[in-house]
C-alpha cells in the first residue's frame, strides 16, 4: 500500500464545504471544489483535533505518535522518537518529503527530515533564509507585508520574504509555493512508481501567512487593488482593537479575502495533484490523508493569528479527510473523537509497522467498523500555558497559574522559547525520567504563560463557535471535563508539576 | 497616564504588548504589577528584535534599548511621567 499525507498549514476545517457552507465570520462561501470532490470520494473526520500547537510540535505529534505538550515545546525529534520515514524504511518502504516549509531547516527543530529516503524543499517561503538580494526591496510591497526595516540582518525579518519572491511574477500561480510543492510531489509520486511501496509526506506551508496570492486568487474575494500599499497581506499577530495587530474594518476584511484567495490556490494544486493520480490510476492502491496542523484567528474572538488567546475551535479543530480504497467508499463520514497524534499509528499500520506509537490510537478501526470509538479524550495545548480537553462535543480550557512554572523535558538544551535564535544553554538543569522513553532527559524550568482570563468551558454542539462559556451553568459537565483531564493527564503519566499549575489535584488511586 | 517622552508613541492611553523570551522574570513583574494594559505573548514574530535586545511594543510601536529599560524603569517607579 502507498501513503499519501498531506498537511495543509493553517488550513481551518471550516473553509470546507465538507464541514460548514461558509467559514464563521465569513458572509461569502470560499471556492475549494477539488477539496470537496476529494472529500466526497474519502472519508470526512468530523471531530479531529490538534494536540500540540502549533507548527513543530504538530509535526512530532504525526511523526513520532508522541503527545508532546505536556513535556516540552516546539523543538527536535528526540533520539528515542520513531518516526514514520524510519518505520517506512524499516518496512521496505521508500519514503519522500516535498515541502516549503523551512522551519525544518532553522534553529529549533532538526531530526525531521533526515529520516526519509530523499526530500524536495522549496526555498523561499516566509523567513527562509533564501535570497540576500536584491538589497533594496519594492517600498509598495514591503508595507503590505509590513516590513519596516529593508536593512535588517538580524533573525527573521520580513524584508526576507521580499528578497525571496522578488522574481515572482504576480500573473504567474506557478512561481507561488504551493503551485510549486503540488507539482513536485506529482513528479515525485510518478517518479516513484518504480518501488513497490512508497510513503510521501507533502508539507505545505500554504496557507499559512503571507498571505501573498497571484491571480486570480488575490482578486476573487475582494474589489480592492490587491497591491495597495495600505492594505496588509501579513498582518501581525495581537488584539483587533489595539497594539501591534491593530487593524481597521476594509484591511481586516482584506486579509480575510486574501486568506480565502490562498485557500481557494491550494485547493486548485491539489486538484492537480489528485488528477496525476487519476493519469496513474493510483487510487486503488494509495491511502490518501489530508489535514492541517492547526487554524489561524481572523478576528475571531478579537484576535489576529495564533500566538494570543485560548485555544478556540478555530486554532484547535482541524480537517482530516482520508481515502482508503478499501473502505472509503462505504464509510462516507465518522463522527468519533480523533486526535492528530493518532496518525501516527494509522500511518505506521498501513506501512506495515508498529502501530503501537506511545500516544496514539490508530483510526483504522473506525474505518474498517471495528470500532465507533478509539478515544473518549483528546488533550490539547501549548507547552507551558493552558490545557485543553474535549469529549467531541464539550471543551474544556484549564487556565494554568502563571506563578508556576512548567518544566523542559528534553534531551536537548533547547531554547523553549525563542525558538529560532542560536542555543542558550540553561543554567539550573536537573535530570529526569519520561514515562514513554528509557533515555534519561534534561529537565529545568520555564516561566508559565496563560492565554486566557479564566477558566473556560464551550459546547459546540449547541454554540460552535463558543461565544458562551458555560462553566457556570453546566456545573456537572464542568466537573466531568475537569475529571476527564485529570483521568488523562494521569494515563499519560504527566510530569507532576502539571497538576499544580493548573490547579487540578491529580486523580486519587481507586485502591 | 500620558506618554510625552517617548515620541514615537502618540495615544494617551497605554498598550504595553511584550514577548516572554524576551524579557527577565523581574521585568515581567514590574510589567504586570501596573494598570496599565498589558499582553504577555509567547511570540510577537519580531523574533530579530528580540534577539538584539529587550523590546517592548507600546501602543503598536516597538521601543528597544536605552527606550525600553527608560520605559521599564519608569513603570518600576510607578510614576511613568
Amino acid at each position: 500500500m502507498n501513503v499519501l499525507f498531506i498537511s495543509i498549514d493553517s488550513l481551518r476545517w471550516d473553509f470546507l464545504s465538507a464541514y460548514r457552507d461558509r467559514p464563521f465570520g465569513y458572509d461569502y462561501a470560499v471556492e475549494t471544489p477539488n477539496l470537496d470532490h476529494f472529500a466526497d470520494r474519502g472519508t470526512v473526520f468530523d471531530t479531529h483535533y490538534a494536540g500540540s500547537l502549533f507548527c513543530m510540535p504538530a509535526r512530532r505529534e504525526w511523526l513520532t505518535g508522541t503527545r508532546e505538550f505536556p513535556w516540552r515545546g516546539w523543538g527536535p525529534i528526540e533520539p528515542f522518537d520513531d518516526t514514520l520515514p524510519r518505520i517506512a524504511r524499516s518496512t521496505g518502504t521508500v519514503a519522500g518529503l516535498v515541502t516549503d516549509h523551512y522551519h525544518y531547516f532553522q534553529h529549533g527543530a532538526s531530526g525531521y527530515y533526515e529520516d526519509f529516503s530523499g526530500f524536495e524543499f522549496v526555498r523561499g517561503h516566509e523567513h527562509d533564509a533564501w535570497r540576500t538580494a536584491p538589497r533594496e526591496i519594492d517600498a509598495s510591497f514591503a508595507s503590505q507585508i509590513q516590513a519596516s526595516d529593508p536593512d535588517e540582518l538580524s533573525y527573521m525579518h520580513r524584508a526576507q520574504y521580499a528578497r525571496n519572491v522578488a522574481n515572482f511574477d504576480p500573473e504567474v500561480e506557478s512561481d507561488f509555493f504551493a503551485p510549486k510543492v503540488f507539482s513536485r510531489t506529482a513528479e515525485w509520486i510518478e517518479d516513484n512508481q518504480c518501488w513497490d511501496d512508497w510513503f510521501c509526506f507533502v508539507d505545505s506551508f500554504d496557507v499559512h501567512e503571507p498571505f501573498h496570492c497571484p491571480e486570480p486568487y488575490a482578486s476573487m474575494y475582494t474589489d480592492a487593488d490587491p497591491h495597495n500599499p495600505e492594505l496588509p497581506v501579513w498582518p501581525r499577530w495581537g488584539r483587533l482593537d489595539a497594539g501591534q495587530a491593530a487593524i481597521d474594518d476594509q484591511s481586516l476584511a482584506f486579509v480575510k479575502a486574501q486568506f480565502a484567495g490562498k485557500v481557494t490556490m491550494v485547493d486548485e494544486w491539489f486538484g492537480r495533484l489528485c488528477d496525476r493520480l487519476d493519469a496513474i490510476d493510483a487510487w486503488s492502491d494509495t491511502v490518501v490523508i489530508v489535514t492541517a496542523d492547526h487554524g489561524f484567528s481572523l478576528g475571531d474572538h478579537g484576535w489576529l493569528g495564533k500566538a494570543d488567546g485560548p485555544l478556540y475551535d478555530t486554532l484547535a479543530h482541524t480537517p482530516l479527510l482520508i481515502w482508503h480504497p478499501a473502505y472509503s467508499e462505504t464509510v462516507d463520514r465518522v463522527d468519533a473523537l480523533t486526535s492528530a497524534v493518532d496518525l501516527h499509528p494509522t500511518i505506521a499500520s498501513l506501512l506495515g509497522g508498529e502501530t503501537d506509537g506511545p500516544h496514539g490510537r490508530s483510526v483504522i478501526p473506525l474505518l474498517e467498523g471495528d470500532a465507533v470509538s478509539i478515544r473518549d479524550a483528546a488533550l490539547y495545548g501549548i507547552w507551558g500555558s493552558d490545557i485543553n480537553v474535549t469529549d467531541g462535543r464539550y471543551t474544556y480550557h484549564r487556565q494554568c497559574d502563571e506563578t508556576r512554572p512548567a518544566t523542559v523535558n528534553s534531551t536537548y538544551q533547547l531554547n523553549p522559547r525563542a525558538v529560532f535564535h542560536p542555543p542558550d544553554p540553561p543554567e539550573d538543569l536537573t535530570v529526569s525520567k519520561l514515562p514513554y522513553a528509557e533515555s534519561p532527559v534534561w529537565c529545568y524550568e520555564v516561566p508559565s504563560i496563560s492565554r486566557q482570563d479564566d477558566t473556560m468551558l464551550f459546547d459546540t454542539a449547541v454554540d460552535p463557535t463558543q461565544d458562551h462559556d458555560v462553566s457556570s451553568s453546566a456545573s456537572a459537565e464542568r466537573r466531568r471535563l475537569r475529571k476527564l483531564l485529570a483521568s488523562r493527564l494521569d494515563d499519560l503519566s504527566v510530569p507532576a508539576t502539571e497538576y499544580p499549575r493548573i490547579n487540578l489535584d491529580p486523580p486519587v488511586a481507586s485502591d | 497616564m500620558t506618554v510625552r517622552h517617548f515620541p514615537d508613541v502618540d495615544d494617551q492611553s497605554l498598550y504595553v504588548e511584550y514577548c516572554l523570551a524576551n524579557i527577565s522574570p523581574q521585568q515581567r513583574v514590574a510589567l504586570e504589577h501596573t494598570d496599565i494594559d498589558i499582553r504577555g505573548s509567547t511570540c510577537l514574530d519580531r523574533c530579530g528584535r528580540c534577539y538584539r535586545s529587550t523590546f517592548l511594543v507600546v501602543n503598536g510601536t516597538p521601543i528597544d534599548g536605552a527606550d525600553c529599560e527608560k520605559f521599564i524603569n519608569t513603570l518600576k517607579q510607578g510614576d511613568p511621567e
